[in-house]
């Protein structure tokens, strides 16, 4: 029997987009009615992936939304005094140099070991900015209002000469801009410009980032090798050794070296970041080594240290298979 | 109007006054941090850039909120063909340990990446119309007075839109293993 609401109402309602009289129709017939509350649930399943909680997504930080606010006037103003009548027209150079200026300016934001470490992952994440939050020391007031504030914070001085501010600062852009093969060239030439860099090990990690973003995977291992080889950061290494074991595994297939790279992670790394998903791929290891007993055992030692992982079920599933497919091939 | 005419100091006030809103709109569509500092910096430039374009015939929210919506999802766009299909090393790390009972970490970030593919995958009209409403929060008049489109249209880019993301995650499977928190 054809349902006499149809499934756009449903939606509609879904969204609280129908008037009184619909949606009252609407919510009559879905409680009397299987196939629609089905599809009711559904609609409210995926409403509810579309709209997570803010405190899940937020990740700028006022601090950082003024900063490239800010940022950006500093380089609109001084573009007015010289050309009053292009205030909102300076040309696309100007947007290159202050594209750039706001990302050593963001870069300069956040607290320097932490974000390299993540740049080892390949991107920075949300336990970064919320790390920066609790403990970054780098702007202590978020009215900073000039670039020399900014260059003033510890970080800045951290680093030092402003002409490797401004080489990274191109070289992040490329990156921002997806420019891997152009980074891929400019990150030698920048490390070897500026030989003894207190940064080379984030120059490192960019370099194995763009090298994972056009797949070059093996030039990715080399990056990561010499990324933890020339870092002061336990994090950074530990980044490294993580990133290169997804790699050797995911990408490479050399099971071996990425089951040994694993055990010494998890052995190294009692409490580490990315332990959880190190396990993930152990057990996918020993399935792809068909152990069957081993990925069962790494799954329990999974469990016992992550009980509240549902990622635990699909690595049942998938151990289950591997099972009935060795029996049926018996 | 001084913000029109050319008075940064206008402008800025303004954007400071928005940026909450703007962040939140940002972080709504995507969840890498590297993304939405991006983001929220061309979203600055392309409005210095473009307000003496602004007509002034809706609200400067709305604007800048549409402005935020596209420049979004040109980026994620740019960004998803730059990149490989989600790998778990992508799960940003502030859902590991939280809220784990309801669903997963990795789950919800995999169901979001993607509703979202779907969304940039959207033609170009409905992709804005979708996330003025969803994600900025916009209502359906405002949004018929910035795209010119009836209240009726809308709603059928709305729906359409739903259904493609719902029908996508069922496909994948993931939609049946989700489970609505207790709200």
């Amino acid at each position: 029997m054809k349902c006499p609401i149809p499934e756009k109402q449903i939606y509609l309602f879904c969204d609280n987009l129908l008037d009184e009289k619909n949606a009252a129709l609407a919510r009559d017939h879905i409680a009397s009615c299987e196939s629609c509350k089905h599809t009711f649930e559904e609609a409210r399943k995926s409403l509810r992936v579309l709209s997570q909680p803010a405190s899940e997504n937020g990740m700028l930080t006022d601090e950082i939304a003024e900063g490239v606010i800010d940022g950006l006037f500093i380089e609109n103003d001084s573009d007015k005094r010289a050309a009053p009548r292009r205030i909102f027209q300076f040309p696309k150079i100007g947007y290159g140099i202050a594209a750039a200026t706001v990302v050593a300016f963001a870069i300069g934001l956040s607290t320097p070991l932490m974000l390299r470490a993540f740049h080892v992952i390949g991107h920075v994440d949300a336990t970064v900015s919320a790390g920066n939050q609790k403990s970054a020391p780098t702007v202590s007031d978020s009215t900073v209002t000039t670039l020399d504030k900014a260059i003033e914070t510890p970080y800045r001085k951290h680093t030092t000469a402003q002409t490797r501010e401004t080489d990274y600062a191109a070289i992040r852009l490329m990156i921002r801009q997806g420019k891997y093969d152009s980074a891929i060239v400019a990150i030698p030439k920048y490390l070897a410009k500026h030989s003894a860099t207190d940064n080379a090990d984030m120059a490192y990690s960019d370099l194995a980032l763009c090298y994972c973003r056009t797949n070059k995977w093996v030039d990715a291992l080399d990056a990561f090798a010499k990324a933890s080889a020339t870092t002061a950061d336990s994090l950074v290494r530990e980044a490294a050794l993580h990133r290169t074991n997804s790699i050797l595994f995911t990408e490479l297939a050399r099971i071996d070296q990425a089951e040994t790279g694993i055990n010494t992670y998890l052995e190294k790394y009692p409490k580490g970041t990315w332990r959880e998903l190190e396990y993930i791929l152990l057990v996918r290891v020993k399935i792809a080594e068909k152990k069957h007993k081993e990925a069962i055992a790494t799954l329990k030692q999974f469990k016992l240290e992550f009980p509240q992982s549902r990622i635990a079920v699909n690595l049942h599933n998938e151990i289950k298979q591997m099972g009935k497919a060795q029996t049926a091939g018996r | 109007m001084r913000a029109r005419k050319g008075d940064t100091d206008a402008l800025k006030q303004l954007l400071m006054t928005h940026n909450r809103l703007v962040q939140s709109i940002i972080a709504k569509m995507t969840r890498n941090a590297d993304l939405q500092k991006d983001i929220f910096q061309d979203t600055v430039i392309r409005v210095l850039n473009s307000m003496s374009g602004f007509k002034g015939n809706c609200k400067f929210s709305t604007w800048l909120y549409r402005i935020t919506v596209n420049v979004a999802l040109t980026t994620m766009a740019k960004e998803n063909r730059s990149k490989k299909e989600m790998n778990l090393d992508e799960v940003p790390q502030h859902f590991l340990g939280q809220d784990q009972t309801i669903v997963s970490a990795i789950e919800r970030k995999e169901m979001f990446a993607h509703a979202m593919d779907v969304v940039t995958k959207m033609p170009e009209g409905s992709k804005e119309i979708f996330s003025l409403f969803y994600f900025a929060d916009t209502s359906i008049d405002e949004i018929a007075k910035q795209t010119g489109k009836s209240g009726n249209a809308i709603k059928a880019v709305l729906f359409k839109g739903r259904k493609a993301i719902t029908s996508h995650l069922e496909k994948k499977g993931l939609l049946e293993a989700y489970e609505m928190p207790h709200t």
